[in-house]
């Protein structure tokens, strides 16, 4: 009897302790558990550099970092369980922007813009609108100009149907320019650049890695770089501002967590990261795949994606996708 | 010729030959255990093999992507659980095969075939790889979407029960897949506002469900009737009169396979379709299909490890991954600062060597570690069924989570269970649903790309010497396969009439 008593007097100490314990571990240094990474993308690119990252700011944090990969819907996915999940910093998301910035307008879901806090970027990458080698066009000149001589007539693909990031950055590109294209939508990048080497398309729009080996090869030809400059990788081939296309499209992969995460976490989580960027590892790694680092800080960070909330936002209405 | 030597040479290096082994051993698990895939697994082994060497490290990439493919014919063949997306169709003949006691014929014909066609496909990619990638890319949307009028005018063909039912079916199918986000437009279609379907259905859930789940349910019933019918095993190994009935199927598989894994859209999973429907349409005994045909199992087996083998193409030929675990090994190449495509070729020609050779090498282990245990697999299904199922179904539902981390997949897999299992009571076949499936989202969107581009005509279609022939073939395959039906129907109505 007194031995019973004594069990259920030690586990309800037991009970208090673990309250008082998990308490003191809220008021504790973040982080005190290991944290989870989502990248909401299949396993290729986005979730390599988010573990390197990841292995090099658990160094820092002093707790393991697990990327997981939670991929469908064009990132959404990923993104909604984010969202949905408890703003103490140990659900983080690594994504671009686009699922943020653009798709919470042009269809239903169930997280908007406002549910995520920027927390840094890390990498910055650049699309490249190539043709195929006998188009009837090699500079984006010219390609303006005979689209506006024969309007619809190019065809263009995109990779990761409408509404996906390369497909708004062709009609951001067209709309800017004033141009028409036939857009024919492909469920991925290995599929537009089949039919851009096939012959069936004139123009595709993709990151370096997969076209590059084509183009170094002589059977793709660059015709622009999306971003305002040029990027360091990508030394001859003309940026969008330079032919007179007024608009920046670089792809920003960055760090994210919900929106009500506490501001020390935020800064804590962004510093371990500015130093994740900036290190040989992660800079070896970035060479490896041809990415450029690109650290922005919390606010930076934010006021780009604003930016880029109002680019598109001003941009979807003109553009010819069907609103939800 | 000195970079074949150097390569085959570093290939069979112990190291190489451990880790090729220890890729093959790890993709057969995985394969086994339903919804664990290569993907997955290759994606949280990546960061503990980029410390090796990279021809190492790509070598067990590659062993564990096509060992996947070998692992998961097992369950489809003996509890009717497809373990890959690649061998559902397997589930159709080889667990029939199973319940005839011919389970170890079955898996000794998948294995075989599998190293047969394993064997073909690297000699292919070793001889062939530059030429055959030019011919695929003539395949635009206007080949797929013919390919796929193809496919549907063979399904419609198969049924064996009354055309209204099997209609239906195919109908279910393509409804089904229609389920999710439009590709074309953007738009989300029949998800009833579930999130979670804006990606459609999976395959895998579909397949495990009507398949695996609807078979425990049925059997659970019988059960309680009468007692389990799986009859005595015969034998484990083929006769010498099975291994020539299997030998066509597997050469047709190897070949149909292999050109299929080259093309961007293709792959594994279409290519297991593909032959199971050629099969069907050039068998002289089309009715023994479903039932446990051995050409069945045979033709898809080696046609999805020929595809397995022919995706490498378009990643070593042009750096265009394929499927997200090719875009993993894409990742792999980069990281060690090697970009595949033709500057593979020409400046690391040893690399892609290496690979090759314990490409081939892969196989041969995966036959002569898959043989032995046959056996053993099969002694497996003498254990009580009262024992046996609660462990299928449990793998089932930890395989479908596992998959995506997605509960809503778990309650998909159980309720297309209990579709699967009422539409068995009712009679309706369950392969028609799932082929339809297969073909209904790719032939749309190939169709609505074809129109895109040729800007609303049909001409562009047409025009096309590849889609042109493909379609010219299928309405020759149609109206070949009528005047069979008619003649048959006749012949069925004449023999009425005599025994009246």
């Amino acid at each position: 009897m007194f031995i019973r008593r004594d069990v259920i007097k030690m586990l309800g100490l037991a009970g208090i302790a673990t309250v008082a314990g998990t308490r003191t571990s809220f008021a504790q240094a973040y982080p005190s558990q290991p944290i989870t990474i989502i990248v909401p993308y299949a396993p290729g690119a986005t979730d390599q550099e988010a573990r390197t990252l990841a292995r090099i700011m658990e160094k820092t944090l002093k707790q393991p970092i697990q990327v997981e990969n939670r991929a469908g819907g064009g990132a959404t996915i990923g993104a909604n369980f984010v969202a949905r999940s408890k703003p103490d910093g140990y659900t983080l998301l690594y994504v671009a922007s686009i699922p943020i910035t653009v798709s919470p307008y042009i269809r239903k879901l169930p997280y908007g813009y406002e549910s995520f806090r920027p927390i840094a970027q890390g990498t910055q990458g650049t699309h490249l609108v190539v043709a195929r080698a006998d188009a009837p066009f090699k500079t984006l000149a010219e390609m303006l100009a005979y689209a506006k001589a024969n309007p619809g007539k190019i065809s263009m693909g995109n990779s990761g149907g409408t509404g996906g990031a390369t497909h708004l950055a062709n009609e951001a590109m067209a709309a800017q320019a004033g141009i028409k294209l036939n857009h024919i939508p492909f469920e991925g990048l290995s599929q537009s650049v089949a039919a851009l080497l096939g012959g069936v398309l004139d123009l595709a729009t993709g990151l370096p890695i997969s076209l590059m080996p084509q183009v170094e090869a002589g059977k793709l030809r660059t015709i622009a770089q999306m971003g305002a400059v040029r990027s360091p990788l990508l030394p001859d081939v003309p940026a969008f501002k330079e032919a007179g296309v007024d608009l920046d499209l670089n792809v920003s992969l960055g760090l994210y967590a919900p929106h009500d995460l506490p501001k020390d976490i935020v800064e804590k989580l962004a510093s371990t990261m500015k130093e994740a960027v900036a290190s040989p590892d992660f800079k070896e790694y970035a060479d490896k795949v041809r990415t450029v680092p690109q650290f922005r800080g919390p606010d930076e960070f934010a006021a780009g994606i604003e930016a880029e909330r109002k680019l598109f936002a001003g941009l979807v209405p003109k553009l010819n996708i069907k609103v939800e | 010729m000195d970079t074949f030597v150097t390569g085959a040479l570093a290939a069979i290096q112990p190291l190489n030959l451990l880790f090729c082994l220890l890729g093959c051993v790890v993709g057969t698990l995985i394969g086994v255990l339903p919804g664990i895939g290569p993907v997955a697994t290759i994606s949280l082994l990546l960061p503990l093999v980029v410390g090796l060497d990279p021809l190492t490290s790509i070598i067990m990439i590659a062993g564990i992507y096509y060992g996947a493919a070998y692992g998961g014919s097992i369950t489809s063949i003996l509890v009717n659980i497809p373990g890959e997306a690649s061998t559902v169709v397997t589930c159709l003949d080889g667990y029939q095969m199973a319940k005839q006691g011919r389970g170890g014929v079955a898996l000794a014909i998948s294995a075989g075939g599998s190293f047969v066609a394993g064997t073909i496909g690297t000699a292919a990619i070793a001889l062939l790889a530059e030429p055959l990638m030019s011919v695929a890319l003539r395949f635009g949307p206007p080949e797929y979407f013919a390919l796929m009028v193809l496919g549907a005018v063979l399904v419609s063909f198969m049924a064996r029960g009354p055309f209204v039912k099997s209609l239906t079916m195919v109908m279910f199918g393509l409804f089904l897949s229609l389920v999710g986000q439009d590709v074309i437009t953007g738009e989300v279609r029949f998800t009833l506002d579930v999130f979670e379907l804006t990606d459609g259905i999976g395959l895998v859930p579909l397949a495990m469900g009507l398949f695996g789940i609807s078979e425990v349910l049925a059997n659970i019933e019988q059960l309680r009737t009468k007692p389990m019918v799986i009859e005595k095993v015969t034998s484990l190994m083929p006769s010498r009169a099975e291994l020539r009935e299997s030998a066509w199927p597997i050469a047709r598989g190897s070949v149909l396979g292999f050109l299929l894994g080259l093309l961007p859209g293709g792959g594994p999973t279409l290519a297991s379709f593909a032959s199971y429907f050629l099969e069907h349409r050039i068998s002289r005994k089309p009715e023994a299909f479903g039932r446990g045909a051995l050409a069945g199992v045979a033709g898809p087996e080696a046609a999805n490890n020929a595809a397995a083998s022919g995706s490498f193409i378009p990643l070593f030929v042009l750096g265009l991954p394929s499927n997200a675990a090719m875009a993993l090994l894409l990742g792999a190449f980069t990281m060690y600062g090697v970009i595949p495509g033709p500057q593979l070729l020409s400046d690391s020609r040893g690399l892609f060597w290496g690979v090759i050779v314990s490409m081939y090498v892969g196989n041969l282990i995966l036959l002569v570690l898959n043989l032995p245990l046959i056996g053993i697999w099969v002694r497996l299904l003498r254990a009580p069924y009262a024992i046996l199922f609660p462990f299928i179904l449990l793998f089932m539902l930890i395989g479908t989570y596992a998959m995506a981390k997605n509960t809503f997949d778990v309650y998909l897999l159980v309720g297309f269970g209990v579709i699967g299992y009422l539409l068995k009571k009712a009679d309706y076949e369950l392969a028609p649903l799932i082929l339809a499936y297969v073909l209904g989202n790719q032939m749309e969107t190939a169709f609505r790309q074809t129109l895109l581009i040729g800007r609303g005509s049909f001409d562009f279609l047409l025009s096309r010497p590849i889609s042109l022939g493909i379609l010219v073939l299928t309405a020759a395959v149609f109206a070949a396969s009528m005047v069979a039906k008619v003649r048959r129907s006749r012949g069925t109505l004449i023999a009425h009439l005599e025994d009246d």
